[in-house]
């Protein structure tokens, strides 16, 4: 009995070393620089597959390309930090004069549990770490083509005239200026640019910041984009807000998106559940649902479809409309006309004419309108109207036709003077409302 | 006792009725009975041996399971703890479990809702597959990066969007039915 307590003792004793001895094993500390260099010629392709390695990418007049990658690593023995510096210091990147592919993602598995990492590198060995940090430094060509995969960590990049290809996820990316346009995939990041040739991006919960921009389209997602300007707008968009103060024309496709720009080219908007905010665009070609609309100068507006929408204008040329439902407009300043052909419970609000108004026509159903005019204004009214609800100063008129069959009303009257290029305000439909304001 | 037994006695009485045992009798008879024994070893080694192997192999194939389920148990209590953030800190898991609470009301809500055949609706049903794979992608992040800020944020915000598209999902179906009720009264 002794002697197995004695064995049970001496077990117990021997476990307890092997756990302290474990334990208390000496960390190493590295910290050291590793430097690769390929030639590859002024054009040639580079690539760089980046992890959480924050990386500033300069550029140089030079055929060849550098990486300085700078490990500041804890690793759980003498051993560990000897087969990592080993590794790193024989690990090549494929390379020649046509292309260099470099990767800071050296391991082929890595597992971090209660803040200990272990790594497994190519090649089959292990090595357990407490911590590691990596930064890195990229030389590349200036005109190459440049193609950057990295995901959770900050990368710089200085001004760069050749192509470049960026996939991001989770990075915090600071360009500077392009002189070719940039392909860009990202999730996650925060990406800057200075002015940049061009752009083409499909991005998700991304935040983009730009200066000046050649052409630029987005597939984007959750998206914040700002810029200076840009050329031509093309999007998809769902979900995002773009606020862009000045843009060339602009292509739109968008859902549950706010738009926000100062002055723009033509545009042609098909939304849903979202807000333009615009200031001053030329001609605006819109379909819409469920969205509000500010614009403060406006060319043309047509309207191919529209619902349950919300739009003011301050100042408009003319608007056309398709087919609208349930949307209220209100028109602050309307210069030429504005023609409905098929509304339905609309609400339209003229708050003022000029000179040049021509047309006021509404067909439809449900339609609730109001027009103001200039008191001297001569023009010519129109209406087919069952159950209509007009209010108008019937005594200024002069009345070619005027039926009243039931609910039915029939009117052709003139006020002032008939001429042939006189304002004509005409309806056409059921229950609709009308009034007309002088001041 | 038997009557054999009785005769054999009464036949070899002298003999028998000694003061001492007969020592070189009995050991010449002990290496009689050994080498018999060893003889009878001897007689199927390859059986034997195959008996041994045997042994080893079950002995080694024991050691094999216990091993691998041991390995199998460590590991998955070592995955579980690094894909939940409450294994990082008490405080996010407490959150997540908020987040967790927050979708499933809202899960509840929409499992309410009748059918829509909306693509909107079927659209946004598809934005949350999305996000679950960006939610598994990001669990598989925090298990290379460990706690890592960006990649908690990234969950948290999956949760976010999640019940963000919920509400739009009901938004959407209430929309569609509270305009087709609409026209029908206009109608």
């Amino acid at each position: 009995m002794k002697t197995m307590k004695r064995l049970h003792f001496k077990i117990a004793a021997i476990a307890l070393l092997f756990i302290l001895s474990s334990l208390i094993a000496d960390a190493k500390d590295i910290q050291k620089t590793y430097t690769w260099k390929y030639n590859v010629s002024k054009d040639g392709s580079v690539s760089m597959e980046n992890y959480d390695c924050n990386i500033i990418v300069h550029t140089w007049d030079k055929g060849e390309t550098e990486l300085k990658l700078t490990i500041d690593a804890e690793t759980r023995t003498d051993e560990d930090a000897a087969v990592l510096d080993k590794f790193l210091q024989n690990l090549k990147f494929s390379n020649s004069q046509a292309s260099v592919a470099f990767s800071d993602r050296f391991w082929v598995s890595r597992t971090t549990i209660m803040n200990r990492s272990t790594m497994k590198l190519a090649g089959g060995e292990t090595v357990s770490l407490i911590s590691m940090e990596l930064s890195g430094e990229l030389w590349i060509p200036a005109a190459c083509r440049f193609s950057l995969n990295s995901k959770y960590s900050q990368v710089n990049m200085d001004d760069f005239a050749g192509s470049l290809i960026l996939n991001l996820y989770n990075d915090d990316f600071y360009g500077k200026s392009l002189s070719t346009p940039v392909e860009l995939n990202d999730k996650y990041s925060t990406i800057e640019f200075g002015d940049i040739k061009g752009l083409r991006a499909d991005i998700y919960n991304t935040k983009f910041n730009a200066g000046n921009s050649g052409d630029v389209s987005f597939e984007s997602k959750y998206s914040r984009v700002t810029m200076v300007s840009c050329g031509k707008l093309t999007a998809n968009s769902y979900n995002d807000k773009f606020n862009i103060p000045k843009t060339g024309d602009i292509s739109f496709t968008a859902k549950y998106t706010d738009l926000k720009t100062e002055s723009s080219g033509n545009a042609e908007l098909d939304m849903y559940n979202g807000t333009a905010v615009m200031t001053k665009i030329k001609d605006v070609k819109l379909t819409s649902k469920y969205c509000e609309y500010q614009i403060a100068d406006a060319g043309i507006c047509n309207i191919l479809s529209s619902y349950n929408d919300k739009l003011t204008f301050s100042t408009l040329n003319s608007i056309s409309i398709a087919e609208s439902k349930y949307t209220v407009y209100t028109i602050e300043f309307l210069s030429k006309s504005v023609d409905e052909k098929d509304g339905y419970n609309d609400k339209f609000t003229v708050s003022g004419t000029g000179k040049d108004f021509g047309r006021l026509a509404l067909n439809g159903k449900y339609i609730s309108s109001s027009v103001r005019l200039p008191g001297n204004t001569n023009y010519r009214f129109k209406a087919d109207v069952k159950y209509a609800d007009f209010d108008i100063d019937e005594s200024s008129f002069k009345p070619v036709v005027k039926i009243i069959e039931g609910s039915n009303v029939k009117y052709d009257a003139i006020k002032g003077t008939e001429s042939e290029k006189m304002p004509v305000i005409e309806v056409n439909g059921y229950q609709i409302s009308l009034k007309i304001l002088e001041k | 006792m038997s009557r054999r037994l009785e005769e054999y006695l009464r036949k070899h009485r002298a003999s028998l009725d000694v003061e001492s045992p007969d020592d070189y009798a009995v050991w010449e008879r002990v290496e009689e009975r050994l080498s018999e024994k060893s003889k009878r070893r001897s007689l199927y080694p390859v059986r034997d041996r195959w008996i041994a192997v045997r042994n080893i192999a079950a002995v080694a194939i024991i050691m094999f399971c216990v091993g691998y389920i041991t390995k199998d148990i460590i590991n998955s209590v070592a995955v579980r703890k690094s894909v939940t953030l409450s294994s990082i800190d008490r405080n996010l898991g407490n959150r997540e479990k908020e987040y967790r609470r927050m979708v499933n009301l809202r899960i509840q809500e929409v499992q309410q809702l009748q059918g829509n055949n909306n693509f909107l609706v079927a659209e946004l049903f598809s934005e949350l597959a999305e996000l679950d794979s960006i939610y598994i992608q990001s669990l598989t992040d925090l298990k290379v990066l460990g706690p890592n800020d960006k990649v908690i944020n990234t969950i948290f915000d999956t949760y976010e969007q999640k019940i963000r598209l919920l509400e739009l999902i009901i938004l959407e179906t209430n929309k569609t039915k509270n305009h087709e009720d609409d026209e029908k009264i206009a109608l």
